[in-house]
């Protein structure tokens, strides 16, 4: 028994051993090829958080209080979430080669294209909050339970991927109706507009949609603090990332054999 | 670091393996033809006739320290799925256990991250086949690999510029460079020139000669004679014959053909 948690402690040892390199190694390619590469992943999630303050605080004049903590702490977990899966969902297509090369864990590809988004996310998210508490709107009253909605944020994001991912191996077009998926689950998802606009019988919208829940108990971290809020925000992601593994699981251990003939 | 048993103790043991493969009839490779295909009838799309395509029917194996064994079959004979079972690639099968570390290659010509430069995916390839080696030790081992496959003045050029020859002798060189319990090489000779073909063969032959038990796939009939001194033959999705070499290569020469 004793030997068996040994070599397991061992085994999860050498997997964030090597998870670690190969994160790094994914960042150090990205930004030597070009060094717009570094400034367009930061770049990027601030221009978009830019545009949408402009359009509906400025345009539209959104009476939502605090708005830019409550967009920040929205639209960035959301970009977060969205690009990990544009360029992960495809990874086991295109690491074929390497995975029929020797026995690698597949997973690691999927966890370090999780890493390697959430630091760009981490650090655009930084900037923005350090540029957002000049104009004095951060309340950091949250920052507590920070770490288990980053959790939740990584383990959420990493759940939907590995069953989107396998999916790929087998359905080559999961990517393109993921895209589209996406830019309706966009509209649906209070990020940019608060929950509380959403009409009572609709809410059904969010106890089904999975972005949301991950990006929730971040968002209630620097948006409008409440404990017993932030607790019963714990729930629902809980179940998503649970029923994702489960399933992504049962499908891995299915198809295993055939994986490795379509990738 | 590395984990060879003592001798006589078993490495390998493989008991009543079946390898097959699902195989969906008419099945559709994109969600619309999925889609199409529901529309058309529901029914048949839901309960679709899966059929089973068998690789291998009861496989026994068991290899000793200092097996060497060559695996013999013609194309489809499933010699690969075997290998990568036995390697663990296909998650834990019943029937299969292996005691000890377990290394197996199957393809040489491969980068982990090609834009960066050889040296660089050296050292991953490294961390990623020897994760229990400390940062020092594999630091050395890509040191020597460098100097071994004549790859030095190449070092800082990204993989991506290296010709297949070159990725062949990096990935040989790292891969040669540390013995373990169970061995597995799948074709991997082809690719570097006849040169560098001794030269790494023989290294090869060395770190056989360290690991505990070696499974030797290859469609040339002397690497086999060179390398082992056991021969399975798969055929007909069966062990057809386990023994000594000339015997193994005869049988495999005169049953395997396709006319046989």
């Amino acid at each position: 028994m004793n030997e068996d948690r040994l070599k397991q402690s061992s085994n999860i040892q050498q997997f964030l051993k090597m998870l670690k390199v190969l994160t790094f190694s994914e960042l150090k390619a990205r930004y030597r090829q070009t060094f717009a590469g570094l400034i367009w992943v930061i770049v990027n999630p601030i221009a978009v958080f830019i545009a949408h303050a402009v359009v509906f605080k400025i345009i539209l004049k959104i009476d939502v209080n605090n708005y830019f903590i409550f967009l920040l702490s929205g639209i960035l977990p959301w970009i977060f979430i969205t690009s990990t899966l544009s360029m992960g969902i495809n990874v086991f297509v295109q690491r074929g080669d390497l995975l029929k090369s020797f026995k690698i864990n597949p997973f690691i590809l999927l966890w370090s294209k999780v890493l390697d988004n959430f630091i760009n996310f981490i650090i655009a998210f930084t900037l923005l909050l350090i540029g957002l508490s000049f104009l004095g709107e951060v309340s950091l009253s949250g920052i507590v339970f920070l770490p288990v909605s980053i959790l939740i944020l990584i383990v959420g994001t990493y759940s939907l991927l590995f069953v989107l991912s396998i999916a790929q191996v087998f359905y080559r077009d999961v990517i393109f109706v993921n895209q589209f998926i996406l830019s309706l689950v966009y509209l649906l998802t209070p990020i940019f507009y608060p929950e509380s606009f959403i009409p009572e019988d609709l809410r059904w919208v969010l106890i089904v949609n999975p972005f949301y829940s991950f990006i929730r108990p971040f968002q209630i971290c620097f948006w409008e603090f409440n404990l017993t809020l932030f607790i019963n925000s714990l729930t629902q992601p809980m179940i998503f990332i649970l029923g994702f593994n489960c399933f992504g699981y049962f499908q891995w251990r299915k198809k295993a054999n055939e994986f490795y003939l379509r990738i | 670091m590395n984990f060879i048993l003592e001798s006589n103790s078993p490495i390998l043991e493989v008991r009543s393996l079946d390898i097959g493969f699902s195989v969906e009839q008419h099945s559709q490779f994109n969600l619309r033809d999925q889609f199409v295909s529901f529309v058309k009838g529901p029914l048949n799309s839901i309960w679709k006739t899966k059929e089973i395509h068998t690789v291998l029917k009861d496989f026994d194996l068991v290899l000793k320290k200092g097996d060497r064994l060559g695996l013999l079959g013609v194309n489809g004979t499933g010699k690969t799925s075997l290998c990568r079972t036995i390697a663990g690639m296909y998650g834990k099968r019943r029937g299969v256990t292996a005691f000890g570390e377990v290394r197996a290659i199957f393809n040489t010509e491969i980068g982990i991250i090609p834009e960066l430069t050889g040296e660089e995916n050296a050292h991953l390839l490294c961390s990623l086949m020897y994760p229990r080696t400390s940062k020092e030790e594999q630091k050395r081992i890509v040191e020597e690999a460098l100097i071994f496959s004549e790859l030095r003045e190449f070092q800082y050029r990204p993989f991506i510029t290296y010709s297949k020859g070159m990725k062949t002798r990096l990935f040989l060189s790292l891969v040669s460079a540390l013995p373990c319990d169970l061995l597995i090489l799948d074709e991997v000779f082809d690719g570097a020139d006849v040169f560098f073909n001794d030269k790494i063969t023989a290294r090869v032959k060395k770190m056989i000669h360290h690991s505990g038990a070696v499974i030797f796939v290859s469609h040339s009939i002397e690497h086999i004679r060179e390398t082992c001194n056991r021969v399975v033959v798969l055929h007909q999705q069966r062990k057809a014959f386990d023994g000594g070499i000339e015997d193994g290569i005869d049988y495999y020469l005169n049953n395997c053909g396709p006319m046989q």
